[in-house]
């Protein structure tokens, strides 16, 4: 659940990236943030996952209220968000297990655990039997699912996709989005943020619009643009 | 038998009229004897949701339900068993306002025969299944319809045995099955374990990664940048070797020196009108100043006859008489050379003795030199064990540069900055320990040598003696380790520290 009120944050440089940002995420929910480039957006993620602190305004996300987190659960905080990337960001070093258990070590799961979950989130995604390849040996569709398997593995309440087509061909942006969607089905809080203009078209789910730091349109079953 | 009890049980309740049993289409037969029976404690409300009986939901502790659906099926045709199809004992409760229906309901002893595809409408059971596991989950499910690429589990409510997963490839039902132990996964996942809830500040992780861990990592770290380690243990010998030479001939110079000072005396001369007997009398005040470590009593004829000796040719003193000439004196040892002069003059100021012998430029010389070496030695192990601490720093800095990706992605997975410190230091500390252990190896090899060399060149009058090196070697090993050992973790300390700011 996430909850932004009157939400003002300035660059260093000058830059106004939110003037008044106000919108609520309930649970459960399939929300997409759109708009043009530098209109806010990529801020918004860093304010929900406490890389930047807002100059004015509440934020809520999780119930851990982001004006008086402190530095010491911010971990926890980042540990109930999954976050996909539009560069996918795996290590390539580690194999696709490996990428998983990480990230379930960094929360202090066991083994037992860890070996129990991947196989499940990886069949989620339809990459089962996949777990020993390096991400440099798989497709860009299929290293995005790895992502959004990582961005699972630790059962986050709400997963949070930064442009995740944008390195993808048509084809495997639908099928991410689709994915993306029946995580949602499942019960996992979905935002998305994007400029597709197609796919947000084509699902219909709720469109909160953001342009130049303010927040121009938010409805559901929205289509991309200010209605 | 206790079916039928049930079947009693359930025989004497309302039966809502339009629950026909909706997958037992051919026998018409069971439909009294076998009523779509609402147990007692679910509202009435159903009713209008009895249609939804299609998706029949099965309690939490089916399980039971299907080992123990042989008996059902085996009595399948008759009529008055084994209610196979069981009627909503709850309703689908999908739609929120449903949500009265309790899920925790105790399973009644309806039988299910989830293997026999006719018997049961599959989907609507995996689908009732996902929302009582969802339930247990606090989750709002926003829609009733399978999931559109069938039998794909709730992701909160996953197949635990890796056999499991495969059942669900092949068969629905036993999907279902484990799904429904689920329940004792979830209590295991990390939302369990504490990190997410209503109120989540209270919440800590409840488990740290193994010790063990953190030294695998660390390993992992340094092979994979395997020339750079390598380096870096290289520099730290380097480093140690040197401060530890320097160290030992420091070492061995003040012991040189201290032994020199042994050696080092002046003579005090008796008055040359006391008696011997007097003049000996005088020894114990001597002794007494402090400083002073030995004195000897050397009378006039003593000093002569020694004097003589050492003379080519005495012809010219054999007549002197020495009582006359020559004073009894005493020879005074002190224990620290740096202090002789005050010693000195004490031992002047006693009555009785009338002139010191001191050549007091020597000894202060022999105190310079000690400590000008003694310096020189500190000041360049200070320097160089600065400087191994930078080069073990900025090889620890390149590795984590190279590993920026990956330390990026624990922060984003909500890693604490302990997870990710940890393994660097580890690291050096390694690094440090391998390098102290080589320094160590080697300059064993050095002393030693040197040790050798020295007793070969064997000349009588070269005495240099080297300490010995057992009195060394444990001293020295503490020595290097602690000292690669704060090389490493200090460097890598200092590495890591950019890479931690929020």
């Amino acid at each position: 659940m996430i909850r932004f009120i009157d939400v003002e944050k300035n660059y260093d440089n000058g830059t106004h990236a939110l003037k008044g940002v106000s919108f609520d995420i309930e649970e459960g929910e399939f929300v997409f943030l759109v708009g043009p480039s530098g209109s806010g957006k990529t801020t918004i993620i860093k304010l929900i996952t406490a890389e930047i602190t807002a100059d004015r305004g509440r934020i809520e996300v999780n119930g851990y209220h982001m004006n008086t987190i402190r530095p010491r659960e911010i971990p926890d905080l980042r540990a109930t968000i999954g976050v996909v990337f539009q560069d996918f960001r795996l290590i390539e070093e580690r194999t696709v297990y490996q990428n998983l258990s990480f990230v379930m070590k960094a929360v202090g799961a066991s083994r037992r655990q860890i070996r129990k979950r991947i196989p499940y989130v990886l069949d989620l995604v339809d990459l089962k039997g996949k777990e020993k390849r390096h991400p440099s040996e798989l497709s860009g569709g299929e290293q995005q699912r790895v992502a959004i398997a990582r961005a699972l593995v630790n059962n986050p309440s709400v997963i949070i996709a930064d442009e995740p087509t944008g390195n993808l061909d048509p084809a495997m942006s639908l099928e991410i989005m689709n994915l993306l969607g029946r995580i949602n089905e499942l019960g996992t809080t979905v935002l998305v943020v994007t400029h597709e203009k197609e796919l947000v078209n084509r699902l219909g789910k709720r469109v909160v619009y953001i342009q130049d730091g303010t927040l121009r349109s938010d409805r559901q079953e929205g289509f991309y643009g200010i209605e | 038998m206790a079916l039928n009890d049930e079947m009693d049980r359930l025989n004497g309740q309302e039966i809502p009229s339009d629950t026909a049993e909706p997958t037992v289409p051919a026998e018409d037969t069971p439909v009294a004897p076998v009523p779509a029976e609402e147990p007692a404690p679910i509202s009435g409300a159903e009713t209008e949701n009895s249609s939804g009986d299609t998706s029949p939901a099965e309690e939490p502790t089916a399980p039971e339900a299907a080992p123990t659906a042989e008996e059902p099926a085996a009595e399948h045709p008759a009529p008055t068993e084994a209610p196979e199809e069981p009627p909503a004992e709850q309703p689908a409760p999908a739609t929120v306002p449903e949500k009265a229906a309790p899920p925790e309901e105790s399973w009644d002893g309806t039988l299910v025969n989830l293997n026999d595809p006719d018997e049961v409408d599959v989907d609507a059971l995996l689908e009732s299944f996902r929302q009582v596991t969802a339930e247990d989950q606090g989750l709002h499910l926003t829609t009733e319809q399978p999931v559109p690429d069938g039998a794909k589990p709730n992701p909160s409510a996953p197949a635990a045995p890796a056999q499991a997963n495969e059942a669900a490839a092949d068969n629905p039902g036993s999907t279902a099955a484990s799904n429904l132990k689920a329940e004792e996964y979830l209590i295991d996942t990390p939302a369990y374990m504490g990190l997410e809830g209503s109120t989540p500040r209270k919440k800590r992780r409840k488990r740290h990664p193994h010790f063990f861990y953190y030294i695998a990592e660390a390993f992992r770290g340094i092979f994979s940048h395997g020339f750079m380690s390598f380096a870096a243990v290289g520099i730290i010998t380097a480093c140690l070797l040197i401060m530890g030479t320097f160290s030992l001939v420091a070492l061995n110079v003040n012991n040189e020196i201290n032994q020199l000072m042994d050696n080092n005396e002046f003579l005090a001369y008796v008055d040359e009108d006391y008696t011997e007997e007097e003049a000996r009398a005088l020894q114990s005040q001597i002794e007494s100043i402090e400083n002073v470590s030995e004195v000897t009593f050397i009378t006039r004829e003593e000093a002569y006859e020694s004097y003589v000796d050492n003379l080519e040719d005495s012809s010219l003193y054999e007549d002197l008489d020495p009582d006359t000439v020559l004073r009894d004196r005493f020879s005074v040892k002190v224990d620290d050379l740096e202090r002789i002069e005050e010693t000195s003059e004490a031992v002047g100021n006693i009555t009785g003795i009338v002139k010191l012998s001191i050549d007091l430029d020597v000894a202060n010389g022999f105190v310079t030199v000690r400590n000008i070496v003694v310096l020189v030695a500190v000041v360049l192990v200070a320097i160089l064990f600065i400087i191994s601490l930078f080069i073990i720093s900025n090889t620890i800095k390149l590795v984590t540069v190279s590993r920026k990706d990956e330390i990026a992605v624990m922060r984003m997975v909500g890693a604490t900055n302990r997870f990710i410190r940890w393994p660097f230091i580890y690291q050096g500390a390694i690094l440090g320990l391998v390098g102290a252990g080589i320094a160590f190896g080697l300059q064993t090899a050095l002393y030693m040598g040197i040790c050798n060399a020295i007793q070969s060149a064997g000349r009588s009058s070269f005495t240099l003696a080297l300490i010995a090196f057992d009195e060394l070697s444990l001293p020295l090993l503490a020595v290097f380790l602690v000292a690669g050992l704060i090389i490493g973790v200090c460097g890598s300390s200092m590495a890591i520290r950019k890479f931690l700011k929020v």
